[in-house]
């Protein structure tokens, strides 16, 4: 074995609090760093996951709505064709701006004796290669999804039935109380809504999600518009900003915390590394004093203390990828409980693990080893005058 | 060759080298010219302070000069450069000092290969023979710590002498010993110097005296009395 391995790593045996101490912050370090690599990931799916569960925050409306009717009445009274949706989808572009695109047909209506608001929904159509659940319902043909206080008020449980413009529904589902326009609302599926209505083969608007994740400071919709105009020409859209800006700031704070962390992490391991080093450093002051008398060269003195460093890192790497994983899969989920599936070991991490981290590590300890080097032998080696 | 070997091993002239302090510059050794034959056992004595130490660094070219000049083994060391002076030390000088400083977390027998310079091979005895003739063989893996002082400066010397260097340079080599172990150090050293090496000793005790081919005198940086260079005498006592 090379001489000065063997030395680096008798040294590194002799000097075991110094080397355990390296060695923990840079395991520290690393765990740190993959934990929140994977937590990060975690956090972007739940993110996404639970804004999409906030529902839509684009509505595509025909061109000629009049907004006043729409935001008095809650849909808007003119219709597209219901092929609009497989156009806009169809559009190059289009899943950069837009998802979940949603076809709705929605109108007041009376059922029961009571006023309520049908909304027909059709299939959601996603992005390319993506598999996300649709958003929503989806609801079959011949069945309905009735809202809170509409069901109270039509004395209907989940089995039985509604009668909607002459046909009969079966009751799917009687939704939970929201304390919003959805207790009032009877889903059904876009064709039964179109037949009940006498509105076949249209629909009154598109829902869907702005996928651009723009910063808090961005505004998306004069993008999301200009995209839309040459998709589109026929459509407006509206943001449902508070959504919106809900789903942006999420995203943000999730960004933001591994922003800090990541920085924060590197610096305090450097700083550790650093000190410990020149400690080391100190602590060997008469050694480097007699390798020089002895004539060994600055390069195998600075070898001793980067090759330590650099074996440390190796190590530490790999420990701290074992056990930022370890944790990431422990404490995930409970972190996360919504994506906790999707949390997975990741071994490509190992790779920048084991050979950022020797060289974070020789870096920290560059310093050090220059001091080191150019320290004067004579100081530490004479005996007096 | 012939010519190398009859000239003097040290020639050095007007050697100053000083120190900032607080107090202002000290004088390490000022103006020190010195002269020193092949095969001589050359003892500086002197109080604490008084530029012994700053010597025998120059001499190691641990140290360099001010002024002056200094020619070792016919190489001018005040002309070298930081690389040149490590492999100088390497190849032709051997060093003891009187805190061991043997490196902690190497066994006796490593400390000893130590004192070879990198790259250079020997026979893998010839560390072991070292070890066996400053009667070190039952230590051979022992760890410095748990070694006597005795035994720690016989270490010291057997690193020093397994290049077989031309010289010595030793720094109070027996100042933390008792009277037994200085002996038995001073004895192995004029071994060495009968076969045919120098030493260079800087002390401010009498112990090496009688070993000594040359004696010299320190006081604040110079001689106190001038060198006159002695004739090499094996009898100086």
């Amino acid at each position: 074995m090379n001489f000065t391995l063997q030395n680096i790593l008798r040294e590194g045996w002799y000097s075991r609090l110094n080397s355990a101490l390296m060695l923990v912050a840079l395991t520290g370090a690393v765990t740190l760093l993959t934990a929140v690599q994977l937590l990060t990931a975690a956090a972007e799916r739940e993110t996404r996951r639970v804004v999409r569960d906030m529902g839509f925050n684009l509505r595509i409306l025909p061109k000629d709505t009049d907004p006043e009717r729409f935001f008095l009445e809650g849909y808007s009274e003119n219709t597209l064709p219901a092929d609009t949706v497989t156009r806009l989808a169809a559009g190059a572009g289009t899943f950069i701006t837009f998802n979940h695109l949603t076809p709705v047909l929605e109108r007041r209506i009376r059922v029961g004796g009571h006023e309520c608001l049908l909304t027909g929904l059709g299939d959601t159509v996603v992005g390319p290669g993506e598999k996300k659940q649709p958003m929503g319902f989806r609801i079959a043909p011949g069945t309905a999804q009735v809202g809170s206080i509409l069901a109270e008020r039509l004395g209907v449980k989940v089995g039985g039935t509604v009668e909607v413009a002459g046909r009969t529904l079966r009751v799917e589902r009687v939704l939970v109380e929201a304390g919003t326009d959805e207790d009032v609302r009877l889903y059904t599926a876009l064709s039964d809504a179109q037949i009940a209505l006498g509105l076949p083969g249209r629909i009154s608007e598109i829902k869907a999600i702005d996928c651009l994740c723009l910063t808090a400071d961005q505004d998306p919709l004069p993008k999301i518009r200009e995209a839309l105009s040459q998709l589109l020409p026929e459509a407006r859209v509206i943001q449902m900003r508070a959504l919106a800006d809900a789903r942006a700031k999420q995203r943000q704070a999730s960004e933001r915390v591994s922003a800090f962390a990541v920085p924060m992490t590197l610096l305090v391991a450097a700083v550790w590394i650093l000190v410990l080093a020149i400690l080391n450093v100190r602590q060997r002051r008469v050694e480097i004093g007699l390798w020089r008398a002895l004539g060994t060269g600055s390069s195998r003195i600075a070898a001793l203390f980067l090759g330590k460093a650099v074996l440390l890192g190796g190590l530490g790497g790999a420990l701290g990828w074992a056990v930022g994983t370890t944790v990431a899969l422990r404490w995930g989920p409970v972190l996360f409980p919504v994506t906790a599936a999707s949390l997975k070991m990741d071994p490509t991490l190992i790779v920048p693990a084991l050979t950022w981290t020797p060289l974070f590590a020789a870096a920290s300890s560059f310093l050090p080893a220059m001091m080191a080097v150019s320290q004067d032998p004579a100081e530490t080696l004479r005996a007096d005058g | 060759m012939d010519d190398a070997m009859n000239s003097p091993l040290i020639e050095a002239s007007g050697l100053t080298r000083n120190y900032a302090s607080k107090p202002g510059v000290v004088a390490g050794v000022s103006d020190v010219s010195l002269r020193v034959e092949r095969g001589e056992f050359v003892v500086i004595q002197g109080a604490s302070g008084s530029g012994k130490s700053t010597l025998l660094l120059l001499l190691g070219a641990l140290l360099r000069a001010e002024s002056g000049t200094l020619r070792i083994d016919g190489v001018e060391l005040t002309r070298l450069n930081a690389i040149e002076r490590a492999g100088y030390r390497a190849r032709s000088v051997g060093f003891v000092f009187q805190l061991f400083h043997l490196v902690p977390y190497l066994s006796v027998h490593r400390n000893v290969l130590s004192g070879l310079p990198p790259g250079v091979a020997v026979e893998p005895t010839e560390a072991d023979r070292w070890i066996a003739a400053l009667g070190l063989t039952e230590r051979r893996d022992a760890n410095p710590a748990t070694l006597s002082a005795g035994e720690r400066q016989r270490v010291a010397l057997a690193r020093a002498l397994v290049k077989r260097p031309p010289l010595i340079l030793a720094d109070e080599p027996t100042g933390n010993l008792d009277p037994d172990n200085a002996a038995r150090v001073l004895e192995h050293l004029d071994h060495y110097r009968r076969s045919g090496g120098t030493v260079v000793l800087v002390t401010h005790g009498s112990d090496a005296n009688r070993y000594a081919t040359q004696r010299l005198r320190l006081e604040a940086g110079r001689w106190a009395i001038p060198s006159a260079f002695p004739p090499l005498n094996d009898s100086v006592s």
